[in-house]
C-alpha cells in the first residue's frame, strides 16, 4: 500500500460513511481498510456519528397500509414455505416442478424453459475469469441470450467485503419489477439480499452483501417488486464461482 | 432478531412495530414524498425478511442497522433517478405530511434527540453540515456536491470528515 494510496483513501473515509462515494470508489476504499490498521480505526470512530444522523429528521407515522401489505406478502412467504420453516427449498427441487407445481399455469412454460437451459439452446457461455487488482476476480456471465439478446454482466469478486454485480444492456422492467440476484450453494438456492433496477441505457449495478463463501452459483432473475422468496423463472444470467 | 432469521412472522411483525415509523421518517426525508418513501421502506423490509440479511451485534444496534439498509436503499433508489423528479413536483411532500403523534415517553425522548443531532448539524462550521446533508439525505456523490457548490472535490471530502468529527465530538454520548 502506497502513501499516496493510504491518503487518497483516508481522505474519502467521510464521504465513504455518507454514502457519498461512487460504487467502484467505495469498493476501494473498503479494500483499503482490510489492510490499512489506520483508517480502520478512524472509521470505527467516525462511523457513530453518521449512524446519528437519521434521527435528525422529523417522526411520520407510516401509513397502516403499508403494514398490511408488507406483512401480506410475509405471511405468502410463511404459506409458502409451509409454515416458519424458513429454510430454501433445493434448487432442484424448483428445477423439477416444485414452484411450478404451485403455480400450474406457469408449468409448462417453466418446463420449456427448463428443457432449454437444459440443452443450453441459445445461451451464451462466454466463461471468462481474469484477475483484477487487489485480488477482485472478475467473473463472466452465463446469459441467456433468448431473454437477453444484447445483455452483458461480470461479478467483480474482492477477497474481502462484498461481490458486485455489473450488467450492461438489459431491459428496464416495468410494472415495479426488479432484477433479484441469488446464491446457490449445495443445489439450494437463496436471496442474495441484491434487488436492482437498470437505467434507460440498460446499465445497473449491484452489491452482494452477503459474501460468496461457499456459493456455487451466482443466479439473476426477474421478480416483483420487493423480491421474492424463491426464483419465479430460471436464471436469466448466472456465474459459476 | 434470531427469530426473524428463523423466519418467524411474529417476530418480524414486532421489529416492524418497533422500527417501521424511522425507517419510513428516513425515507420520507430521502425521497420527499409518501409514496416513494413507502416503496423504500417496504422494499428494505422484505429485504431483511426475505434474504435474512445478517444482523451483527457488535456494529450496532438493530435500528441502527435497519436504518443503514433503508439508506441504502433510499441511495440507490435516489443515485437511479427514479424519485428526484416526483420530490421536484412534489413540493417536498408538504401537503403531504402526517407527522406521528408523541405517544409514548421513547416518542419523546426520540423527538429530543431528532433536536439535539438538528441542532449540532446546523451548527457545524463552514459548510460542513451542507456537504452531509447532501450527500446523506440528498444522495448526491461527492463529486455532484463538488459541482453544485463550486468547490473542489478535496474541499468536499475534507468538509464531509470535519463534519462528522464535530458531530462526534459536539453530541458526545449520544454518538459514544
Amino acid at each position: 500500500m502506497s502513501t499516496v494510496d493510504h491518503e487518497r483513501h483516508s481522505e474519502g473515509l467521510g464521504a465513504y460513511l455518507l454514502g457519498a462515494l461512487p460504487e467502484l470508489e467505495a469498493q476501494m476504499v473498503e479494500r483499503h481498510i482490510v489492510g490499512c490498521a489506520e483508517c480502520k480505526a478512524e472509521l470505527e470512530r467516525l462511523q457513530p456519528a453518521a449512524d446519528v444522523l437519521p434521527h435528525a429528521v422529523d417522526a411520520y407515522e407510516p401509513p397502516p397500509s403499508l403494514k398490511r401489505s408488507l406483512m401480506e406478502e410475509v405471511e405468502r412467504d410463511v404459506r409458502a414455505r409451509g409454515g416458519t420453516d424458513a429454510a430454501p427449498r433445493p434448487w432442484r427441487e424448483w428445477l423439477l416442478g416444485g414452484a411450478l407445481i404451485a403455480r400450474p399455469r406457469l408449468a409448462a412454460a417453466g418446463a420449456i424453459a427448463v428443457l432449454v437451459l437444459g440443452l443450453a439452446v441459445g445461451y451464451g457461455a462466454d466463461r471468462l475469469i481474469r484477475g483484477g487488482g487487489g485480488g477482485t476476480r472478475t467473473l463472466a456471465a452465463h446469459i441467456d441470450r433468448r431473454a437477453l439478446p444484447g445483455g452483458s454482466a461480470e461479478l467483480a469478486v474482492p477477497r474481502h467485503g462484498a461481490a458486485t454485480l455489473r450488467v450492461r444492456g438489459l431491459q428496464v422492467l416495468r410494472g415495479g419489477r426488479v432484477y433479484e440476484v441469488w446464491l446457490e450453494r449445495a443445489g439450494a438456492v437463496s436471496p442474495a439480499g441484491a434487488l436492482f433496477a437498470v437505467a434507460a441505457d440498460g446499465s445497473g449495478t449491484a452489491a452482494i452483501p452477503a459474501g460468496l463463501h461457499g456459493v456455487a452459483r451466482v443466479l439473476v432473475t426477474r421478480e416483483r417488486a420487493g423480491g421474492a422468496p424463491q426464483p419465479t423463472e430460471p436464471p436469466i444470467i448466472s456465474f459459476r464461482t | 432478531m434470531d427469530l426473524v432469521a428463523a423466519g418467524d412472522a411474529r417476530a418480524f411483525e414486532a421489529i416492524y412495530d418497533r422500527h417501521g415509523g424511522a425507517a419510513f421518517s428516513l425515507a420520507y426525508r430521502m425521497i420527499g414524498n409518501r409514496a416513494g418513501a413507502e416503496d423504500i421502506t417496504q422494499e428494505a423490509f422484505l429485504a431483511i425478511w426475505r434474504s435474512r440479511l445478517r444482523y451483527r451485534r457488535e456494529r450496532g444496534s438493530v435500528r441502527t442497522w435497519i436504518l443503514g439498509i433503508v439508506h441504502h436503499r433510499g441511495i440507490d433508489a435516489l443515485r437511479r433517478n427514479l424519485v428526484h423528479e416526483r420530490r421536484r413536483t412534489s413540493a417536498e411532500g408538504i401537503e403531504e405530511r402526517q407527522e406521528a403523534p408523541e405517544r409514548t415517553d421513547v416518542e419523546a425522548a426520540r423527538r429530543e434527540e431528532a433536536l439535539a443531532v438538528r441542532r449540532a448539524l446546523e451548527g457545524l462550521p463552514d459548510g460542513q453540515g451542507q456537504v452531509i446533508e447532501l450527500a446523506y439525505f440528498g444522495g448526491f456523490t461527492h463529486t455532484q456536491i463538488a459541482e453544485m457548490l463550486g468547490m473542489p472535490i478535496g474541499t468536499v471530502k475534507g468538509r464531509m470528515r470535519l463534519g462528522l468529527e464535530k458531530l462526534r465530538h459536539t453530541l458526545g454520548p449520544q454518538v459514544a
